[in-house]
């Protein structure tokens, strides 16, 4: 590797990750101001013009904040599971188009390894909550794991639908492939419960158990600080993002602008228009239902929605097979 | 046609009484909850007929089946939950700015004490001690002795307002208004010795509010 | 003197009303069949224009892999000649640096055979 290349690929990392960390930021005030405005709030307001640069003030006030080492805990793996969180986080993002030949690395099974990487991110949480030494920590990286697994069945199930109507793993090849129609047309009961499946994923309200202020002070966070804690929160921020991102790809036709062939500056504004309205829908739920009860939650995914994604993907490859649309 | 096909009393009810299959069994019992859905929601219309808004079920319908598989199946209550988020989304926030704007204020609020004076310029406390016996928080000290003139007057009147529970018991105790608890709530402090307030600063603080705190024990009188 | 009778707080004459606890919401919006049959429809319009769509690509997919396979001979030929000049050129200049070390034959196989091999190399102009 030359020294071109990897002056290139760090070039690269840093036009992905800039903005990426911007955007994590917005959310956080467009989140405190959207659910200030729904319970007849300001919101933030007074750093900044409008409270607009709220987030840089309180990421430096986490980021000069004294690094508390608890004295039981497991030092290495304390500090670990922050970091593999984050990493994981930002890996993701390596994979997502943001128009046509626009993404770091262009993997044929592209939505595959966005599973993989997002299952490995789990391991950040279970790690957090087991080096904690603190039984809060411990329930709520517990509940976090079982919430994961529970709704990356649905979650992939779901893919795997999409998978049957572009017959490529390649989210290139996905969103190409909805230029006829986005699939939220014909897949709109399957997008709302990917939207509850990506709720659940990501730990948002109502379904954030993991990390429920009543019961948990902070869940799997609750012994980190300062730095380590920025990243859980980086990283958090940026699944929803991603999250968002990803639903947008598979149901909102990703970058493409309906009626348009368009390209450059476009493809990307009309991914971030797509994905901005997946996370204003993130917050209005937040600031509309009160959080699940454990086995609720549990009952949801396992006897309700489960049994509807598996009638779904039986009955959609039958449609596909059947009329030869593939 | 196909509505009335759909709708939960068309369903037949299951007349015989010996043991059924599992699946007959469910229809059966969904068929009894069903019409007892029905009969609950004549009743309501009978009892409280101005409730019915509804003018979508006709005459002694329940709703179909059709439209509770759509409630619980579109989330289409979650969605109207939603709605009702968005409509306040759109309206202006009731948020007071604060150092700006003030709330108003009731007569009886207690905030900041005060010692007050007569329009003479004497000062009302007679050293009664009333306020100091029934304090809960044992906030005040008095400490009193004659005046030349025998009159009797404290010589030291403090009150921790760091241990004061804001009850509001000195001013109910007190025979001649002078200890009061004003309208001022903002006197917040950078240590925890200028909270220690003394005669003077009571004193002060009764000279600077005394035509708020006129005002509103005017306003309060009839009810004490 | 007799006591006065107890006074005891009753409710008024006729009693409080009864509280209606029972959730009773007044239906507003599209009934159940127009929903379901409406995302029907969308599902089923949609499901066909996934089909036109899905059929368009795979028709530009078949053009483009087809396009491929007859263009491939035009193009294979072009390299083969183009590969042959350069060969051509590297055996003259070979012949060019070795013209005096004695029984250099440029352009001579280093294998002990007649049968043709491809060069190792790559000559990149």
């Amino acid at each position: 590797m030359t020294i071109n290349s990897t002056i290139n690929s760090l070039l690269e990392a840093l036009i992905v990750i800039g903005p990426l960390l911007g955007s994590i930021a917005y959310v956080t005030i467009a989140e405190r101001k959207i659910m200030g405005s729904m319970q007849r709030r300001i919101g933030p307001n007074k750093v900044g013009y409008y409270g607009l640069l709220q987030a840089f003030a309180d990421a430096l006030k986490l980021l000069v904040k004294e690094l508390v080492l608890p004295s039981n805990t497991d030092k290495i793996l304390f500090v670990l599971a922050p970091m593999i969180s984050l990493v994981c986080g930002l890996l993701v993002w390596t994979l997502i188009p943001y128009g046509k030949g626009l993404v770091i690395a262009d993997f044929s099974l592209g939505i595959v390894t966005i599973l993989a990487i997002s299952s490995v991110a789990a391991y950040g949480i279970i790690l957090a909550g087991w080096a904690s030494n603190n039984k809060y920590s411990f329930i709520g990286s517990l509940r976090a794991t079982a919430q994961l697994i529970s709704y990356e069945v649905v979650f992939g199930l779901i893919i795997l639908l999409v998978i049957f109507f572009v017959g490529s793993f390649n989210l290139t090849t996905i969103i190409e492939s909805q230029k006829a129609i986005w699939y939220i047309v014909p897949l709109f009961p399957i997008a709302l419960m990917f939207l509850i499946a990506i709720l659940a994923e990501s730990n948002r309200a109502p379904f954030d158990l993991p990390e429920s202020e009543s019961e948990l002070t902070a869940g799997f966070m609750t012994e980190y600080s300062a730095f380590p804690f920025v990243f859980f929160f980086l990283a958090e921020y940026g699944a929803i993002v991603f999250l968002s991102t990803l639903s947008s790809i598979l149901f909102l036709g990703g970058y493409l602008v309906p009626g348009i062939e368009s390209n450059g500056l476009m493809t990307g504004l009309s991914l971030g228009f797509k994905t901005s309205f997946i996370l204003f829908l993130f917050i209005w739920i937040r600031a509309s239902f009160p959080r699940l009860r454990y086995d609720q939650l549990m009952s949801s995914i396992w006897s309700k929605m489960l049994p509807i994604v598996i009638a779904f993907s039986i009955l959609i490859p039958c449609i596909v097979k059947a009329f030869e649309i593939y | 046609m196909l509505r009335s096909v759909l709708r939960a009393s068309a369903i037949p009810r299951v007349q015989s009484r010996v043991a059924l299959p599992a699946i007959a069994r469910s229809i059966h019992i969904s068929a009894r909850v069903q019409a007892q859905n029905v009969n609950d929601y004549r009743a309501n219309r009978e009892k409280f007929p101005e409730d019915d808004i509804s003018t979508r079920y006709t005459e002694g319908q329940g709703p179909s089946a059709l439209d509770k598989a759509s409630q619980s199946l579109l989330l289409t209550e979650l969605v109207r939950g939603m709605w009702v988020v968005l409509e306040s989304f759109f309206r202006p926030p009731y948020t007071l700015m604060y150092p700006f704007e003030k709330g108003a204020l009731s007569p009886r609020f207690r905030g900041e004490h005060a010692l007050r004076r007569y329009p003479s310029g004497e000062e009302r406390c007679i050293a009664c001690k009333l306020c100091e016996a029934i304090c809960p928080a044992q906030a005040i000290t008095i400490e009193a002795e004659p005046r030349e003139d025998g009159s009797r007057r404290t010589t030291r009147y403090d009150i921790d307002m760091t241990k004061c529970i804001y009850c509001g018991f000195c001013q109910e105790a007190c025979p001649v208004d002078a200890i009061v608890e004003g309208p001022n709530y903002e006197y917040a402090t950078e240590t925890h010795e200028e909270l220690l307030y003394n005669k003077e600063k009571l004193l002060a603080n009764g000279d600077k509010w005394e035509v708020e705190l006129a005002r509103n024990l005017e306003a309060d009188h009839l009810y004490r | 003197m007799s006591a006065p009778a107890p006074q005891q707080e009753l409710p008024r004459p006729g009693g409080f009303p009864e509280i209606r606890y029972k959730r009773y919401v007044p239906k507003i919006g599209p009934s159940g069949l127009v929903l379901f049959s409406g995302i029907t429809l969308m599902c089923t319009l949609g499901l066909i224009r996934v089909g036109q769509g899905n059929l368009e690509r795979r028709e530009l997919e078949r053009e483009k892999v087809w396009s491929r396979i007859h263009l491939i001979p035009m193009l294979q030929a072009e390299a083969d000649r183009d590969t042959y000049r350069r060969e051509l050129a590297a055996k003259e200049r070979e012949a060019e640096i070795m013209k005096d070390v004695k029984g250099w034959k440029a352009g001579e196989s280093v294998y002990n055979s007649d049968r043709y091999t491809t060069k190792s190399y790559v000559v990149v102009p």
